[in-house]
């Protein structure tokens, strides 16, 4: 509550705190000034801030490179305001200090010293993850079991169905919804093997909704919301209508870290889609570990599915996730810490790359870890 | 017969010639003057329009569960974790 008022507080009287560009061409300067003047409207209510601060950087064509420590909720309601007037706002409000420097949005606690332009060795990158207890860990030996389950759909009224939903699309039928909901399933990631289930798209906006287990989804067209829980078992359950789609899609992703020096292209997967259908991208590196003969793998896994196309762009689902192998002390079971995650819906225009800031907290505020994909069609194809 | 009837027939001639000069003067002045005022008139509108044009608008919508970026050529949604998970400092969702 003291947040949004001082957030509302410091949108009125704040002047322009959001620093000018540092460096970077006059070009790139001068567009960041143009759209730092464009009108936004934020309708939010307890929304997380790093994710607002990253879909402004987005908005300005930048990368978000966020401190670890920072993190929060902003509840707020303006309408045309200039996005400067925001970020100054948001400086205010939750002690932030917010610089550009070329391509980059750096994001600091105020007063804090801005974290150097280099990037951190792989040593102390595993100190710090190791130490950050807020990362979720396993034994590195111990793999996930794929889910070969069903999903159990609560309203609030106690009432409860489950589903076997596929990885192919198809649609459900649930109490309080004017009509079928069309559902389909990414599998879980490297980590923990936790599937997510994506609604939609949406007629009104157009997006989909990428659901784990333990969330909520008022999908359109219904009155209730659902929580959605992960059933092992499937005896018993309705299996989904299947939706046959046709289309053939070829997806390229680079995964790049974007830092002070430049974008590091990490790998470059592709992989061809029918509209509906799941794939899933991997990209593996090693190192070497303290203990002689024992390999670390650092492993960025991506579900992807193109949910619907029209005649110039496609809406995509993917679910990503960034496990990091760490050896806590020489000698030592070595730990898999997953260091990022993200679920994301995004409109997709053939041909023109995006990009898909999985974790702007990567490299602990000296980069962040981004995805760009493209969308092409494949003519022919059906 | 007046002696001068010639000279008074030439003068009301020119006296006419004269006033009708005038008059055309008076009115070329009067559609030049129009046409500027219509062009100015014309340029202004013209320019009023093109401020009035609604400008681009980008929506962020968000909650507990996402935050989403609407606007011109850009549509895209982050989800957030479930509340029951514990909280992870490095995840975006």
């Amino acid at each position: 509550m003291m947040s949004s008022l001082a957030l509302a507080l410091a949108l009125a009287l704040a002047p322009l705190a959001a620093e000018a560009e540092g460096s970077g061409a006059p070009s790139a300067a001068s567009g960041t000034r143009a759209l730092l003047d464009e009108k936004i409207t934020l309708q939010l209510e307890k929304a997380d801030l790093g994710q607002v601060l990253e879909r402004l950087a987005t908005l300005l064509g930048k990368t978000l490179i966020l401190q670890p420590e920072i993190e929060g909720t902003v509840s707020l309601e303006v309408r045309e305001t200039p996005v400067s007037k925001v970020l100054a706002g948001l400086q205010t409000s939750h002690a932030l200090s917010i610089r550009f420097e070329g391509e980059r949005m750096y994001v600091t606690k105020a007063g804090e010293k801005a974290r150097g332009a280099g990037k951190l060795d792989d040593e102390t990158l595993d100190r710090a993850f190791l130490s950050d207890t807020t990362l979720p860990r396993r034994p590195t030996a111990e793999k996930p079991k794929p889910f070969d389950g069903a999903i159990e759909f609560r309203d609030d009224a106690g009432g409860s169905s489950v589903w076997e939903i596929g990885a192919a699309p198809g649609t459900v039928t649930l109490p309080g919804c004017a009509r079928p909901i069309p559902v389909s399933l990414l599998p879980g990631d490297a980590f923990d093997g936790v599937p997510r289930v994506v609604f939609g798209p949406s007629r009104g906006e157009g997006l989909a909704r990428v659901v784990a287990p333990g969330g909520t989804v008022r999908p359109p067209d219904c009155s209730a919301r659902f929580a959605l829980e992960a059933r092992a078992s499937r005896d018993g359950v309705s299996k989904a209508v299947p939706v046959s789609q046709a289309g053939q899609y070829q997806l390229g992703v680079r995964i790049l870290e974007a830092g002070a020096g430049g974008d590091e292209v990490l790998s470059a997967p592709r992989i061809q889609l029918a509209v509906g259908e799941v794939g899933t991208l991997e990209s593996r590196s090693l190192r070497t570990a303290a203990t002689p003969g024992l390999a670390l793998s650092e492993v960025i896994h991506m579900n992807v599915a193109v949910l619907s196309a029209s005649d110039a762009d496609a809406i995509v689902a993917c679910s990503v996730s960034v496990t990091r192998d760490v050896e806590p002390a020489r000698g030592e079971q070595p730990v898999t810490i997953r260091v990022a995650r993200a679920d994301e819906s995004l409109r997709l225009t053939y041909g023109k790359p995006e990009r898909v800031t999985v974790s702007p907290t990567y490299g602990r505020g000296h980069s962040a870890l981004v995805l760009e994909v493209t969308v092409d069609r494949i003519l022919g194809k059906s | 017969m007046n002696p001068n009837a010639e000279e008074i027939r030439l003068a009301d001639a020119l006296v006419v010639a004269t006033a009708a000069v005038k008059r055309y003067k008076s009115r070329r002045r009067a559609a030049g003057r129009l046409l500027i005022a219509s062009s100015l008139l014309l340029a202004a509108l013209l320019g009023l329009r093109l401020r009035a044009r609604p400008a681009a608008v980008y929506v962020i919508r968000g909650d507990s569960t996402g935050v989403v970026l609407t606007g011109p050529g850009v549509a895209r949604r982050a989800e957030t974790a479930p509340v029951a998970r514990s909280s992870r400092k490095g995840d975006r969702t």
